[in-house]
């Protein structure tokens, strides 16, 4: 979530507070006592993974005021017949956010008779997703995905398409993930770069080498990072750090946990580490231990299984904040709430 | 002679008896309706007398004490008598009686060579979701192939009863639902043609 100031908020992406189930963006901005209908200028879905996309339907319906932005790829039909296919079986649903999406999408047919409600933004590479010119400016631009990367992602959309007498199962995520919406925000003379989870290929067309190639090196740098992809080492780039960013920026990413992938691993954040002082983590990947009322359950349960848990397993916020007023070189204050620690801490096993 | 307590009665059988024979109100569950159904009938055509000597179709008290030496006595033909309603004896249930403790469905996330892991949930609203990784011998050999990234899968764990004896089981099955017809994929461009048709992209 981001607060430009002035009442302007901008979500991307959504998962769920394990209390409330809710989305985390309406959760936090209740507690704000912030009106979501009236405050949130744009709601943006980086990718349609599970992890990124829980609830943000929800959070669309709520944000009446706010355009909703995406990858250009869910213009094509192959996108569109998988929207359809995937969406209310009862016993295999669509996964990878395909439900949450055909929800936005409903709202968005629903809202398309009506002026009032702001025009649905394709993001591509360069393109202004929100700005606002009174002081201090903002402007929110997309660095990401490329002609390259929506076409490279067709080509994997369409063998998952339906077809006579292909099994019937659930459609999993898209590996790698090229179309993710990687954004540069430019509030005033603040710049910070929000990541998704945009990979680093070998193609100079995709990935992050796009994004540097793209980069303009005269431009001032950002000074904040969210690191994409849970700091996986798929995602790493020197050249962003070495050309996108300033010295020591601060950085913060989520964790994953899926089998055995735990994201960041040690090591991987023991290389952010060796880039900035200032990483911080939402919560350390681990899951969370299984648990049933029923004792003979729990026990049936461990006896069956090589491993059990619940993900996502912890749940923690990191909140970095300045004042737009301030010049470029003045510090941020960092906040961490929950299970939110330093990587520093995660490296050390000190939390 | 002890004051028995008693509960209201209707004609030859308690109240409670009358009121849920004559309640057609839906309760959900048609499953559940006719279990509940036929013990009730049980109870009725089963009434015991106190001192256990059979059936007694005129009495018209139930006595809700505990049975003593002196209540167990059958009393006056001026008097009704009391019955309990009980059920029948437990040994003649029938084989193979299952009680399910817990279902989960979800489906494979994952495939290594000895085993799959596979993301569950009680109900599809279900938030956090569990998360179980399997020996690929917890299923039967024919489902082995089957456990590939995407299948559909079931997790059962209840107790088994043969005869007087139960066993506590895990049960973890695949779903083998019908392959994409054509048809359906016609319907699906069909559907997303209308969803997207007018949505005005900037």
């Amino acid at each position: 979530m981001v607060h430009f100031g002035q009442g302007d908020w901008g979500i991307v992406d959504s998962c769920l507070e394990p209390n409330s189930k809710r989305p985390v963006a309406l959760h936090y901005l209740k507690l704000l006592q912030v009106d979501a209908e009236k405050s949130v200028r744009f709601v943006l879905a980086s990718h349609w993974h599970d992890d990124h996309m829980q609830g943000i339907s929800s959070v669309f319906k709520e944000a009446k005021s706010a355009l909703f932005a995406c990858s250009q790829a869910v213009r094509t039909p192959e996108f569109n017949e998988i929207l359809s296919s995937w969406t209310g079986t009862r016993f295999l649903p669509g996964g990878s956010g395909v439900d949450e999406l055909h929800s936005v999408m409903s709202e968005l047919a629903k809202r398309k008779a009506d002026t009032r409600y702001p025009s649905p933004v394709l993001a591509s590479a360069n393109k202004v997703i929100w700005e606002r010119a009174r002081q201090p400016a903002i402007t929110v631009k997309a660095l990401s995905p490329s002609d390259a990367a929506v076409l490279a992602t067709l080509a994997r959309l369409k063998p998952l398409c339906p077809k006579n007498s292909k099994a019937r199962r659930r459609l999993l995520s898209l590996q790698p993930n090229d179309t993710s919406v990687a954004l540069a925000l430019q509030i005033g003379n603040h710049r910070v770069l929000l990541g998704a989870d945009l990979e680093a290929r070998r193609d100079s067309g995709l990935g992050w080498i796009a994004v540097v190639d793209g980069f303009d090196k005269n431009e001032p740098k950002h000074q904040g990072f969210k690191i994409p992809h849970h700091g996986s080492p798929t995602a790493h780039h020197a050249g962003v750090w070495d050309h996108m960013l300033t010295d020591d920026p601060w950085a913060v990413t989520t964790p994953f946990v899926s089998g055995n992938v735990k994201l960041p691993s040690v090591a991987d954040s023991q290389h952010i580490l060796d880039r900035t002082t200032g990483a911080y983590l939402t919560a350390p990947p681990h899951p969370a231990k299984f648990r049933d009322s029923n004792k003979t359950v729990e026990k049936t349960a461990h006896e069956a299984t090589l491993s059990i848990h619940f993900i996502p397993g912890r749940y923690g916020q990191v909140r970095i904040r300045k004042d737009a007023n301030f010049v470029p070189e003045a510090p941020w204050n960092v906040e961490l709430f929950g299970d939110a620690l330093t990587m520093s801490d995660y490296v050390h096993g000190t939390h | 002679m002890a004051n028995i307590p008693e509960i209201s009665t209707c004609g030859n059988q308690p109240r409670w008896i009358n009121e849920f024979q004559n309640d057609q109100r839906p309760r959900g569950n048609a499953g559940t309706q006719v279990m509940l159904r036929s013990l009730f009938t049980l109870l009725i055509k089963e009434p015991v007398r106190r001192d256990g000597m059979g059936s007694e179709q005129e009495s018209a008290v139930v006595s809700t004490a505990a049975p003593t030496e002196t209540t167990d006595r059958i009393t006056t033909s001026s008097r009704p008598r009391s019955v309990i309603p009980r059920a029948k004896r437990l040994n003649t249930l029938p084989k193979g009686r299952y009680i399910l403790l817990k279902k989960y469905e979800g489906f494979v996330t994952s495939r290594g060579e000895k085993s799959f892991t596979a993301r569950l949930s009680e109900n599809a609203s279900d938030y956090p979701v569990l998360e179980a990784e399997f020996d690929l011998e917890e299923l039967s050999e024919t489902d082995r192939s089957l456990a590939v990234d995407g299948a559909a899968l079931v997790w059962t764990m209840g107790y088994r009863y043969e005869g007087n004896t139960r066993k506590r089981e895990s049960l973890i099955y695949l779903r083998r639902l019908p392959p994409w017809k054509d048809a359906e994929a016609e319907l699906a461009k069909k559907a997303a043609d209308e969803l997207t048709r007018d949505i005005l992209w900037k």
